[in-house]
Order: structure tokens, then C-alpha cells, then sequence
């Protein structure tokens, strides 16, 4: 086994210890707030049904044994049931999870797709009016709160008093088809791809200009190969590295989601299941989100460095350069 | 700090940002003369009262510009005569339609449901945001400095155990974190939502610091400073710290662009300060309930636009002193 090798297996051997500490922060701080989602609830007819209800649930154990319960049953792939409506957290995930990975795989897909050939052209003609230009939108977009250009695109796209263009909310009308998903997609992606973009483009363009900046990209130039081939497999091959470890920060939005923006396009993902457990202190449905986007997290990081090994080989033998 | 100043001063493309970001700080500075109820001189009563609307004297209660305007026998207004608070139950306007009023006449950015002025709330909410973004980044950039300093200088274990709490604590949703303490604290305001803020947004600083540290203190300088005798403390402090400051700098002034924006998405979900203060996040949030169906676009539009410019001039000093520092190096 070589050196890249040995690192990546060590990080997946720490990605062990780091998921437990989410664990036992997320539990510590969904119960450091007070109440519970039985004494929240209005309907909690008497104070001795109240007690009956929170021994049935296990909530009036001590908060160690609590916890202790909570990671046997999901070392048994157990994540439980909510507290709130009584259906079981899998579920609830199952349902939430597919939209928001069609969402934040749509945009994230978008924005790359964009970034790649506008952060190029961007580090090949970086002083040209129409550069300048798109440069400042893309500082523009990384500027804006995302959830008001959401509220804005709602405004002016989805108002029968304006442009009555794509649906208002939610991701399908009753009984409605692929093409209808697709109409209530556009809006919301088109928003969460903006400043993905902004950002993915930004770091694109500085790592395509120091790839340009190199003695072989001059070399390549000199031995007269076509500037298309120079830019792409030249220089965009020796940049990859630092694109590599940006899309493995991103990844997690895939499951994570965006709270603000599920919000306003009433879209109910992951980020507004995680939202609302917290409101209600629903903890097992808190516990499995914060699991499973801190899981994500990891394996993306560990992703990200496979991908940077297998796009610069010199990674590979890091004594022996 | 000085050799940081003049590059930035004397670098072109940094002049336009530098000029936004200071008019919003006096903007934000001098909000209680610039839009408030009570006027900046006023004579009445056989008295004359200076500054009533920062000194706000007994004497003038619960009075108001308004109010004030038939009976002083002279007076100066601010330059926007509305406080951000002010409703129309206390201005006493009347319009032929109930508020919210479109921008011009007298409210020049226009009003909310209430009749407050638009112009006056941003005014004030300038200040809530950017303290709390400034508060923020200070208190990220001290709990990075440390944790980051100290996993780079020591190494080994305590290393492997600061740099799997960093990892845990960029992972962890910051989400979580805010509504827990909103729970807590029923009614936050300005100082816990930026404490909270900043002790999650420390993790960028402590991995810069920490790779910095690691380089540094292999180099000669700190070797000498060793051999002199010179503990840890006084060698992460004195040595390692000021040398990596650098680039915590930049990250730092990115981060108030990104503290910005949090604050204001933070308030849209109703986890900001609390209401009536006026910050952008909760005017935004406020306009979230008048866009469509009276379509008071004017309440979203100018709050958000606010954001817009001030990140997009954090971010142009930020990439200022970004150059600067590679230019150094």
C-alpha cells in the first residue's frame, strides 16, 4: 500500500470517532433547550398523562442512558420514531431525502456545468470588458441572501399580478407529471445554483490561472498545439486539485439542504425536516439528520482526497518528489 | 497594522469598496441622528433642547418631530424625521389608503404595514447587522487563533483531538445550535446571537492557523526563541500567532461579508434578534408577509440591496487584502 493510500484509510479511520463526537453534540444540544416535545404540545391533557407519556417515550430517563439508548438502537440501524407524529424516522428521511437530492443535484450539477468553461474563459481573458462584466455578476450573486432572490423570483415569476410563469410552492401539482415536477423545479434551482456557481466559477478561474501562468502551458503554446488543447488538456488537468477538494465541501448540501430556501418554495426537504425537529425538539428525527448529513460530511472529505490522488499522481508518492 | 493600511489605501480596486463599507459604518454609527423621532434642535416651551434625540430629555416625553412641529417655535430635524420605531400611531399621518406606502413623499424609501419608515429601520438596522457580523468574526477569529494555535504548535495528540473537534464542529449543523439557544434565551439579543454565531464559525480560522503554525515553527526564528528559553505561551503568542495573522485577516474579512448574510437568513427564519429591533434580516422577513399580497416590493427590495452592497464591499476589501498579502509573500 503506498503513502496516498495509508493517509486515506487513517481518515477514514478518524471519520469513526468524529461521527460519535456529532452524536453526542447534537444530543447535548438539542436537550440543553427546554422543553420537550410532549410538554410543547397543547393537547397534553393532565400533568400524571404527561408523566405516563413521557416514561412510554423514555424521555424522563437520565440524559447518558438516554444517549446509550439512542446508539444501540442505531447500531441496530434503528433510527426510532418521531415524538411528534409517531411515524418512524426512516420514513420521514425516506420522504424528505429523494427532494432534496433532486434539488441540490440539480443545482449543483448547473453550477459545475457553468463554472468549468466560464471560469476558464474567465482566466484566458481576464482583462476584456464582457469578463469584467460577468466577473461582477458572479460577485453580485455570491452577495445576494439567497432566500430573497428567492422571494424576489417568486415576485416577479410565480405572481399572478406579475408574470405568471411557474407554479408558487411545493414540487407537484395534484396529479401532475414529469413535465409538471420540471416546472416546479426551475425556480428553486435556479436559485440555489447561483451562488454555487459564483463560488465554483470564482475558484475555477484562479486555479485555471495559475495552470496558464505555468512554463509548459508556454512550452505547449511554442510547440504550436492548438490553444483548445492547451487550455483544456494542459491546463485544466493540472488544476483540478484544488476544484476536487471544493466539491467535496459541497457535497453535504446534497442531503443537507437549504432551510431558507425549502422555505419560500415550500419545498419540504431535509433542511426543513431538520428545522422543524429542533423547533419541536422531535429528538430522534434530530439525531438522524445530524447523523446522516454529519456522515455525508465525512465521506465527502474522504472523497475529496481520493479525488485529488487520482487527479494529481504526484499525491501518490508524497516522500518521493 | 500600518504596513497593512497603506497597500490598501494605495491599491485602486480597493478604494470604491473601502469607500462603500466605511459610509455604511458612519451610517450605522451615527443612526440616532440621522433618523429619529425627536429632533437634532429643537426650542419649545420657552426652552431649547440639543440633541433631544440622543439626550431624549423628560421634559419632551413622549412627543415627537411630528408633534413638535406646531407648537416649537423653531427647530431642526434629522435628516430622515422618523424614528425606526415609529408607528403611525405616532406619527399621525393620514393617507388615503391604510400602509404600507410606496417609496416618495415624505418616507423616501417608503413604509411598512405599521407605517415605520423604511429608511429610518435600515438606517438602525445597519447597526444591529454589523456589530453583530464584527462580533462574530472577532469572537470566531480569537477561539480559531487559540484552538488552531495550539493544535499546530503542540502536535500529536492534542492535535489529533483539536483538529477532530474543529471537524466536528464544521460538520455539525449550525442550525441546531441557534434554535436550541433561542429556546433558552426566549427573547436574544444582539450580543448571544453573535456569541453563538461566532463559536460556530470558528473551524476556517483554526485549519489556517493550524497549517500556518506548523510551517512557522519549524523555521529559525522560533528555533532561537526556544533555545532562548521561551515557553509555548510565549512562543504561539509573541512568535507563531503574529506571523500567521496574515492570512486569519483575510479570512476574517470574508467573514463578516458571510456573517452578513447568516444573520439575515438567520432572522428570515424568525431565529434573529427580536422584533421590533430592526436589523436587515428582520426586515427582510417582515417584507416576506407584504410581497405578494399587497405587493410592497419596497420592503424587500432595499433591505436586501443593503446586504448586497455591504457584502459585495467586505468582499472587495477582502480580495484587497488578499492581493496585498500575496504581493508581500
Amino acid at each position: 500500500m503506498n503513502a496516498a493510500g495509508r493517509t486515506i484509510l487513517k481518515r477514514l479511520a478518524l471519520a469513526g470517532p468524529t461521527l460519535l463526537g456529532i452524536t453526542v453534540l447534537t444530543f447535548a444540544v438539542a436537550h440543553w433547550a427546554p422543553g420537550d416535545p410532549l410538554g410543547l404540545s397543547e393537547d397534553a391533557a393532565s400533568s400524571s398523562g404527561l408523566e405516563a407519556a413521557r416514561r412510554a417515550s423514555g424521555i424522563d430517563r437520565p440524559w447518558p442512558e438516554q444517549y446509550l439508548t439512542w446508539l444501540v438502537h442505531f447500531a441496530r440501524a434503528d433510527l426510532g420514531r418521531s415524538l411528534v407524529d409517531q411515524r418512524p424516522v426512516a420514513e420521514k428521511i425516506g420522504e424528505a431525502l429523494p427532494r432534496t437530492l433532486l434539488l441540490s443535484g440539480l443545482a449543483l450539477a448547473a453550477a459545475w456545468l457553468l463554472a468549468v468553461p466560464l471560469g476558464a474563459w474567465l482566466a484566458r481573458w481576464p482583462t476584456s470588458r464582457r469578463a469584467r462584466a460577468v466577473s461582477a455578476s458572479l460577485a453580485l450573486a455570491s452577495g445576494l441572501p439567497t432566500f430573497w432572490v428567492a422571494m424576489l423570483a417568486l415576485f416577479v415569476f410565480a405572481n399572478p399580478r406579475r408574470l405568471d410563469w411557474f407554479p408558487f410552492q411545493g414540487l407537484r401539482s395534484e396529479g401532475g407529471g414529469l413535465v409538471d415536477l420540471a416546472w416546479h423545479l426551475v425556480l428553486p434551482v435556479l436559485v440555489l445554483t447561483s451562488p454555487t456557481l459564483a463560488l465554483a466559477a470564482r475558484h475555477v478561474e484562479a486555479a485555471m490561472r495559475q495552470a496558464l501562468s505555468h512554463e509548459s502551458v508556454l512550452a505547449a503554446r511554442a510547440r504550436g498545439i492548438p490553444e483548445r488543447s492547451v487550455v483544456w488538456r494542459h491546463a485544466f488537468r493540472n488544476s483540478l486539485v484544488p476544484l476536487v477538494t471544493l466539491l467535496g465541501l459541497q457535497l453535504p448540501h446534497l442531503v443537507g439542504g437549504s432551510v431558507v430556501v425549502e422555505r419560500v418554495f415550500g419545498i419540504p426537504g431535509m433542511g426543513l425536516l431538520a428545522f422543524e425537529a429542533v423547533g419541536t425538539r422531535d429528538y430522534p428525527v434530530v439525531m438522524a439528520v445530524a447523523t446522516v448529513m454529519g456522515a455525508v460530511t465525512l465521506l465527502a472529505m474522504v472523497l475529496a482526497d481520493v479525488g485529488a490522488v487520482a487527479a494529481d499522481p504526484r499525491l501518490r508518492h508524497p516522500e518521493g518528489r | 497594522m500600518k504596513g497593512l493600511v497603506r497597500p490598501l489605501v494605495a491599491d485602486r480596486r480597493a478604494r470604491a469598496p473601502l469607500a462603500v463599507l466605511a459610509g455604511i459604518v458612519l451610517l450605522a454609527l451615527f443612526a440616532d441622528v440621522l433618523a429619529s423621532d425627536l429632533p437634532l434642535l429643537v426650542r419649545v416651551d420657552g426652552a431649547t433642547h440639543v440633541l433631544p434625540c440622543l439626550v431624549r430629555p423628560a421634559a419632551l416625553g413622549a412627543e415627537s418631530s411630528q408633534s413638535l412641529a406646531a407648537r416649537a417655535e423653531w427647530m431642526v430635524r434629522t435628516p430622515i424625521p422618523y424614528g425606526p420605531n415609529q408607528t403611525l400611531a405616532a406619527t399621525g399621518e393620514q393617507q388615503e389608503l391604510p400602509p404600507p406606502w410606496g417609496p416618495g413623499g415624505a418616507h423616501w424609501l417608503g413604509t411598512d404595514e405599521l407605517g415605520r419608515d423604511v429608511l429610518a429601520r435600515l438606517v438602525h438596522g445597519a447597526r444591529v447587522s454589523l456589530f453583530i457580523a464584527a462580533l462574530t468574526v472577532l469572537v470566531a477569529a480569537l477561539v480559531g487563533l487559540l484552538i488552531g494555535g495550539v493544535a499546530g504548535l503542540f502536535g500529536g495528540p492534542v492535535d489529533l483531538v483539536l483538529s477532530r473537534l474543529t471537524e466536528v464542529m464544521a460538520t455539525f449543523p449550525t442550525i441546531f445550535f441557534l434554535v436550541a439557544l433561542l429556546a433558552v434565551l426566549r427573547t436574544p439579543s444582539l450580543w448571544p446571537v453573535a456569541l453563538v454565531l461566532g463559536l460556530t464559525r470558528w473551524t476556517d480560522v483554526a485549519r489556517l492557523v493550524r497549517a500556518e503554525v506548523q510551517k512557522l515553527k519549524t523555521l529559525d526564528f522560533v528555533l532561537a526563541a526556544r533555545a532562548m528559553g521561551a515557553g509555548p505561551a510565549h512562543v504561539l503568542l509573541r512568535h507563531l500567532l503574529p506571523n500567521a495573522l496574515g492570512p486569519v485577516i483575510v479570512t476574517a474579512t470574508f467573514g463578516v461579508g458571510s456573517a452578513v448574510l447568516l444573520e439575515s437568513a438567520l432572522s428570515f427564519l424568525g431565529l434573529g434578534v427580536s422584533p421590533p429591533t430592526a436589523s436587515w434580516g428582520e426586515l427582510l422577513s417582515q417584507a416576506q408577509r407584504t410581497l405578494l399580497v399587497p405587493g410592497a416590493w419596497w420592503l424587500a427590495v432595499f433591505p436586501g440591496a443593503a446586504i448586497g452592497v455591504t457584502v459585495l464591499a467586505v468582499n472587495g476589501v477582502g480580495e484587497a487584502l488578499q492581493r496585498t498579502f500575496d504581493a508581500r509573500s
